[in-house]
């Protein structure tokens, strides 16, 4: 049987042919009475119906929480989820907020420090001193 | 010397590390009482002076104990002068007729026996005596309706119009307002829903039409009622005064004009003997107009919720939203995924309580916020 070379396959990379947005659900809470809420009552009547018509892939939550400041909570891919109270925020600040939460891939958040990230192995290979044209001398 | 020793302890007490051991605010209190600044020479009134007085009275006690004896020794002599065993008759500020008990000196009836004991005497404040103030034997009559009956707020402005127009013909035609309240006759009921108010400058004027005029109103009022108003007949009344074929004006700009403490008091009185309801006292006060006692007696819309705003209409029909008007619970998710039933047979079969708690006293102490 002769040799065969090793077939890569490709890893799938979400955003290379398809992408998949991470924010599968989005919960709205707000309060009837509480100040706090004004906002989030005028994001849900003015904001949210153009919201969820433009991502249709997310699956929206509205309901009341009397008593507690108004919470968004975005529920991603990866089984985590990620609330943001947006007490006293008008409704321009949530949208952002909301925006913001359907952006996120669900993982914590990690400072970049290198330039450049891949997935890919290297294309040149990892250095030997046993392989090269002549014996690696120190 | 004495004053010195009190100054330099209550001194010593105020400038006393804390750590020193506790001394009673009382103990401070008279400390501080003791000391003064100012020399004693400046005192009003020496020492020895304010110790006499307060043992031996002073001049001022002793007058005003001489003139309490002269009054005493005078009504005696009044008591003397009276015919035996007729009392004292004594008209209060209010019109009410007192009889004074009898005052007897017990220097003159040597047979008087002080009572050593409260036996018999009246004990103000007692069950026994409130029992006996609740019932002197007067005659009260009923005002309010039994039935609080509920009306929509366009019966309540048929019903304020009724009033109103009673009121404003018994005014105008020089008869007492409060004659509003009194039973009808019996016979034609005047179509009073057919009765225009206009307000103009403030001052509303009636325009009868329609076979409705001054008399026919003023003669449905019974002016010298002789028997109280019965139950059914202000049922009847009530429903005369809400029902009419008549529309009623589109706004409530014929409310906007100002009520006279009388006829405020007639229009309310009138609408609470027929429907039974009553409004705070506060809500009375601040009425100015009679737009302002429509608004204290009508139904008041209850806060619109965020989830029966027509703007979520759109939002509700699309696919991937969900309103909800109540609260979600965890309850809610497991049901949505189907793995409550599971729970609550589980619960069941451990007996273990569904919601809450088995314990029947678990929410006695619980303080809500």
């Amino acid at each position: 049987m002769p040799l065969q070379a090793l077939r890569t396959i490709a890893k799938p990379q979400n955003g290379v042919g398809a992408f998949i947005l991470q924010c599968k659900r989005l919960d709205f809470h707000y309060c009837d009475w509480a100040g706090s809420s004004r906002g989030m009552n005028d994001f849900i009547k003015n904001q949210l119906p153009a919201f969820a018509r433009q991502n249709p892939s997310i699956e929206i939550s509205v309901s009341p929480r009397p008593g507690r400041h108004p919470v968004v909570i975005g529920h991603y891919m990866n089984g985590r989820i990620k609330p943001i109270c947006v007490r006293k925020l008008d409704q321009l600040q949530i949208l952002n907020k909301v925006s913001l939460l359907k952006e996120a891939s669900g993982e914590k958040l990690k400072r970049v420090t290198k330039p450049v990230k891949s997935v890919n192995e290297s294309v040149r290979g990892v250095w030997s001193p046993f392989h090269g044209k002549e014996m690696y001398k120190v | 010397m004495r004053n010195v020793r009190a100054a330099s302890q209550a001194l010593r007490l105020a400038g006393e590390s804390p750590r020193q051991q506790y001394v009673c605010r009382a103990c401070l209190a008279q400390a501080s009482r003791q000391f003064h600044t100012s020399p004693k020479s400046l005192a009003e009134e020496p020492w020895w002076k304010r110790m006499r007085e307060s043992v031996f009275g002073s001049e001022k006690s002793k007058k005003a104990e001489q003139s309490r004896e002269d009054k005493r020794q005078k009504k005696l002599e009044d008591v003397a002068q009276r015919p035996k065993g007729e009392l004292e008759q004594r008209t209060g500020a209010r019109g009410v007729d007192y009889v004074v008990a009898e005052v007897v000196d017990t220097y003159t009836h040597k047979d008087y026996v002080s009572s050593q004991t409260w036996d018999g005497l009246e004990m103000i404040g007692s069950e026994e005596w409130v029992r006996k103030r609740a019932d002197m034997g007067e005659q009260y009559k009923g005002f309010l309706a039994r039935k609080q009956t509920q009306l929509t707020n366009s019966q309540w402005q048929r019903l304020l119009h009724h009033i109103t127009v009673e009121v404003l013909t018994l005014k105008k035609a020089g008869h007492n307002v409060m004659n509003v309240c009194n039973p009808r006759n019996d016979g034609d009921i005047p179509q009073i829903a057919n009765v225009t108010i206009q307000v103009k400058d403030g001052k509303p004027t009636l325009k009868y039409e329609n076979g409705v005029d001054q008399q026919s109103v003023l003669s449905a009022i019974d002016p010298t009622p002789e028997a109280p108003v019965d139950e059914k007949s202000l049922q009847q009344e009530l429903r005369n005064a809400t029902t009419s074929s008549t529309e009623l004006p589109e706004n409530i700009q014929w409310m906007a004009f100002g009520l006279n403490p009388t006829e405020k008091l007639a229009i309310l009185k009138r609408a609470m003997q027929l429907t039974g309801k009553r409004i705070p006292d506060p809500a009375i006060s601040n009425v100015r107009t009679l737009t302002d006692l429509y608004n204290a007696l009508k139904i008041k819309e209850k806060p619109k919720k965020l989830a029966q705003d027509p703007k979520l209409d759109q939002l509700k029909s699309m696919g991937n939203v969900q309103v909800h008007a109540t609260r979600r619970t965890p309850v809610h998710k497991d049901k949505e995924l189907g793995r409550w039933k599971l729970i609550e047979d589980e619960l069941k079969i451990r007996n273990l309580p569904v919601f809450g708690t088995n314990y029947a006293g678990a929410k006695l102490n619980v303080v809500k916020r």
